[in-house]
Order: structure tokens, then C-alpha cells, then sequence
């Protein structure tokens, strides 16, 4: 049950994602969604750990999982997040230098 | 209208007479019409491989037929007469005796009042060992019908559902061999009995005061394990931890009886020990029969359950067909993993990176390259504490549940990539903490799970399906 409710709540995200694709109000580059996809493997990854090791009885073992594959997660949806903004302030600043230069 | 197909018809008969070639030639409609393989231990991990021979190497010629009153269970007073003098087995004895009643009257976790009358507890109820089995229950012939009867893969299937049913975790099957596996049988039975174990061409096994008699057509071994529970263990060395030691023995003793019973049920015939850990060495049948593999501890460590097992086996003539020994790299990671040697308050287990063939002492068998262990200082920290210790199976990293997924991915790399077992082993050093000489949980937090599984143990473990 877990498991189906995490589906349906993916499935719904990754429509919603794909209508703003197509709609043309997101844009994503191929390594956005390879990160994405990796952050989100990550993250279901961390949660399976941190469930099987709880249902072993072993806490701190399901706390370093989770930590670990969870934070791992975090990293890889931030950088999906800020590679797209970090590329565009360097080339806004690379274009303006080549104004400026240009003047 | 037979005889006659129109255009669909024949197209669709061929293209089903193609799909069952390319199903029989790739095996699979092999595989589905019957879903055991008659000479493995079914429900097992892709990464345990059967192979002929098994992963701890044997010389036979070395191997001879040992007698069990040869181990500490047998010895330990005269070993220790000979290691420290005399009276220092008493004065160990003593002091197990004073320490139990001192801590149980100070309620020292893990030995209160409650610890001692649960591990009572836990060994009521073992039925009487006999060589022959209770025979309590009638015969074919007693019931006016012919015995049962059976190809020796047809045998192994409904002894292993039988005896899976009755509380065996896993089972497997050895066909004794006069120069190899005929040598694991015990040539004289435990202390207190020190019978002669002898196979002879009878018809009918019988006791002696002095002798077990078993018929030359006795020849196949029914090896099962009974699992114990982790979860339980990870109390010691405590009375809390040692409970499903003794929990585990009474079921094994009740299934093995419940064994001798189905076949005589059948109309054949068993041979099992009538005294506790006797007839053979349980390790080396169990290793012999594919249901694991000989590690550090100098036990077996099984696919599905790591260490946390007891064995047992018992002989019939009902022919079975034999199962292979497995390799999922136990050895191998073994060699890198100490955590059972750094972690055990006696130091009693090898920390060599190489198994030897060299005895730590006659309690030991000669004759196979192992990881032999000190039995004596073991036994010495069991009467300090007043009961068996179990630190080196708790913190075994293949005792852990693998619900997780990370746990069968370790296990699959340890067992087709060994050289990532150095990285594999600190990873599981920081994931399981444990500090020496104390049980990794409170004993006194055990009491606090009433929502344990039955016997504490999960029978799902080791990628089981029904």
C-alpha cells in the first residue's frame, strides 16, 4: 500500500512536469532529467533501506540509509535545480563582459 | 472441422508450435512445469552457486572418523586440566554457579528473574532421543498397505515440504560416501554415552550398551537447520540473548523426532543420535549437503539466515537424491572480515587472513583447511558469564535481515566481487556498531517488543517466495 500510494503520488508529479514541458512554461535539458531521475532513484532507494532495516529492528542502520541516500537525493535535486540558474548568471555575466567590451 | 484449418487457424498453430520450441530449448517450459530443482536447495539468492565440491578444502585421506567426547562439550575438564592445572575447571564452574545467583538476586540486565525462568522455559519440552526414532506411529504394513515408494527425487521433495512443514529452515541431502562423507559420522557418540558408531551389513539397525548398529543401506542423510533468532542473540552474552540457543535445540530435537516419525510412517527406516550433537558433525553435513558454507566462526554460515541455525541430521534408506555444495563467498569475505574475531571477549577465533589446515588443539578434527578456533578460552568466557556467549554470531554481518535492499546488494557483490569485501566490511562496521565484550542491544529493551514473530525469527528471510 506504501509502495501504491509513492506511485500515484510519482505519477502525478512526473504529468505535472510533463504538462509544463509541454506547454512550454518549463524547459529541461537532458542532464536535468537524468540528475532528476537520479535524485528521485535515490530518494526511493533511501526510504526501501530505511524501511527494511526497520522492519529488521536495526534503527541506526535505517538512519544511516536514509541519511546517506536521502542527502545524496537532496545534492542531486539541487543541482537539477541550480545548474540551469548557475549556467545562465555565468552566461548573462560572460554576455555583459562582451558588451562591455564590445563599447 | 478437424482436419481442415483455415488461413487464421494454421497461422495461429504455428506461430504456438514456435513459441513452445523457443520455451523448451531455453528451458523454460522445463522450469514451469516443475519449479524444484531435485539437487539444489530451492528458494535461494541467483548468487548462490552450486558447485561439486565445496569452498573449504578437504584432504579425505587426512580425515579420520572423530569422537564427539573429543570436543569441549566432552573434554573440557581434562583440556583445562591440561592448559591450567588442576582444579581450574571446578573454580570456573564455581564461579559460573556464583555469578548467576549474584546477579540474579542484583537483577543485572540480562540475568533477573524473569532472564532466568524464560531460559528454563525455553528448554522444556524436548522429546526423548532415540536411535531409532519414537516409532509411535504405525507402519504401512501395521495399516495393511504397501510402503510408500518413489523416485529419489520424488523422496526428496515431499521430505523436504515434511520437514520445512515441521520447522526446518532449510534442508538438504547427502549420499554417504565409505572415503568422504561416510567419515563425518561420529566413530563414537557424545560423553555420558561414548557408544561405537559402526555400519554394518544388517538388515535392521540395533543398540548395544557399547554400540549403534546402523545397516550399509542407511546411507542417505537428511541435513536440516532450524533457524534462531537474531534479534534474540544480539542480547548476549546474556541469559535474554542465549534464549533462542535453547529455544532452537528444543525445536530441532521436536523436529527431528517428527522426522523419524514421517518415515516410519512410510514404511523405511532412520537412524538419528539419541543424545544431543551426536551421530556426526552437523557443519560438516550441513556444508556436504549445500546448506552453507564453513566461515571464520568455524561454523556454517547459510545464505538465508547467516549463522543463526542449529543442525541436526538423521540416516535412512529411503533413497534421496543428494544436493550439491554451494559457493556464495562466504570464505572469501571471511578473509577480510574479522568483525566476529575483533568483536569475541575471548579472542578465540582466528584472526589469520588464510584459513590452515593446523588445529588449535584435540577438540578439533584434522583433515580440512578452517578458521579453527580456540574452543577452551571460548568455553572459559562461558562459564564467566554464566551462559554460551553468541557475540560472534550476533555480529556477523550475514545475520542481519537483508529487507533492506542494500543488504542483498552487499551480499550479491561479496559473492561475485570479492574485491570490494575490505569496503563492504567497513561499511557494515558503521552500520552495526558494537562494542566488546557487550550485548549490541539491551538485554532489558528485548522485553519491551511484544510484537516479536513467532520464535523471534522471520521465515520469509533469504529471498523466499510462496
Amino acid at each position: 500500500m506504501f509502495w501504491f500510494i509513492i506511485g500515484i503520488i510519482l505519477g502525478c508529479i512526473l504529468m505535472w512536469v510533463i504538462s509544463q514541458v509541454r506547454s512550454g512554461t518549463f524547459k529541461a535539458t537532458w542532464y536535468q532529467w537524468v540528475l532528476g531521475v537520479l535524485a528521485v532513484a535515490s530518494a526511493l532507494f533511501g526510504i526501501q533501506n530505511y524501511q527494511g532495516f526497520i522492519s529488521g529492528l536495526e534503527p541506526i542502520a535505517a538512519k544511516y540509509s536514509l541519511t546517506l541516500y536521502g542527502g545524496i537525493a537532496v545534492v542531486l535535486a539541487l543541482l537539477t535545480w541550480l545548474i540551469p540558474i548557475l549556467t545562465r548568471a555565468i552566461g548573462n555575466k560572460k554576455d555583459k563582459e562582451v558588451n562591455n567590451a564590445a563599447s | 472441422m478437424p482436419g481442415s484449418l483455415n488461413r487464421r487457424e494454421f497461422l495461429k498453430s504455428v506461430g504456438l508450435a514456435g513459441a513452445g520450441v523457443t520455451l523448451a530449448s531455453s528451458g523454460v517450459a522445463e522450469a514451469a512445469a516443475s519449479n524444484n530443482k531435485p539437487n539444489e536447495v530451492p528458494y535461494r539468492y541467483w548468487w548462490v552457486k552450486y558447485q561439486d565440491k565445496p569452498t573449504i578444502e578437504i584432504d579425505w585421506k587426512q580425515v579420520q572418523r572423530f569422537k564427539e567426547w573429543k570436543t569441549t562439550r566432552g573434554s573440557l575438564s581434562e583440556y583445562r586440566s591440561d592448559m591450567y592445572g588442576e582444579g581450574f575447571h571446578k573454580k570456573l564452574n564455581d564461579l559460573s554457579s556464583r555469578n548467576k545467583k549474584n546477579w540474579e538476586a542484583n537483577a543485572v540486565s540480562g540475568y533477573t528473574t524473569k532472564d532466568v525462568a524464560f531460559k528454563a522455559a525455553a528448554g522444556y519440552g524436548r522429546p526423548t532421543m532415540t536411535f531409532m526414532g519414537p516409532q509411535k506411529t504405525s507402519t504401512p504394513e501395521e495399516r495393511g498397505v504397501p510402503r510408500y515408494e518413489g523416485t529419489p527425487e520424488e523422496n526428496s521433495q515431499i521430505i523436504r515440504a515434511a520437514a520445512r512443514h515441521l520447522g526446518a529452515s532449510s534442508v538438504g541431502f547427502v549420499e554417504l560416501d565409505t572415503n568422504t562423507t561416510m567419515k563425518l559420522i561420529y566413530d563414537e557418540q557424545p560423553n555420558g554415552d561414548k557408544r561405537k558408531i559402526r555400519f554394518e551389513n544388517i538388515d535392521v539397525g540395533y543398540e548395544t550398551d557399547d554400540k549403534l548398529a546402523i545397516p550399509d543401506k542407511a546411507r542417505y542423510a537428511i541435513v536440516f537447520s532450524v533457524q534462531m533468532s537474531g534479534e534474540t542473540m544480539q542480547r548476549g552474552p546474556t541469559l535474554t540473548g542465549s534464549n533462542t540457543t535453547g529455544l532452537s535445540y528444543t525445536r530441532l530435537w521436536l523436529t527431528l523426532a517428527q522426522m523419524h516419525e514421517f518415515i516410519h510412517g512410510l514404511g523405511w527406516q532412520s537412524y538419528g543420535t539419541p543424545r544431543s550433537n551426536g551421530l556426526g558433525i552437523y557443519p560438516a553435513m550441513a556444508t556436504m549437503a549445500g546448506l552453507g558454507e564453513m566461515s571464520r566462526l568455524n561454523r556454517v554460515i547459510t545464505p538465508q539466515y547467516g549463522p543463526m541455525v542449529r543442525f541436526t541430521f538423521l540416516l535412512t534408506d529411503l533413497p534421496l537424491a543428494p544436493t550439491k555444495p554451494i559457493n556464495f563467498g562466504v570464505m572469501e569475505f571471511c578473509k577480510h572480515c574479522k568483525r566476529c574475531a575483533d568483536l569475541c571477549p575471548s579472542k578465540s577465533l582466528s584472526f589469520d587472513t588464510e584459513p590452515s589446515w593446523e588445529v588449535q588443539g584435540q577438540w578439533n578434527n584434522p583433515g580440512h583447511k578452517a578458521y579453527f578456533e580456540n574452543s577452551v578460552t571460548c568455553r572459559n568466557y562461558w562459564s564467566q558469564v554464566g551462559t554460551n556467549c553468541g557475540i560472534c554470531f550476533a555480529v556477523c554481518p550475514y545475520t542481519m535481515d537483508d529487507e533492506a535492499t542494500i543488504q542483498k546488494i552487499w551480499k550479491a557483490t561479496a559473492a561475485t566481487t570479492p574485491a570490494f569485501d575490505s569496503t563492504v566490511t567497513r561499511i557494515q562496521n558503521a552500520a552495526f556498531p558494537a562494542e566488546l565484550g557487550k550485548p549490541i542491544k539491551s538485554p532489558e529493551s528485548w522485553w519491551e517488543n511484544e510484537n516479536m514473530p513467532e520464535y523471534g525469527i522471520n521465515t520469509m528471510r533469504g529471498g523466499r517466495k510462496l
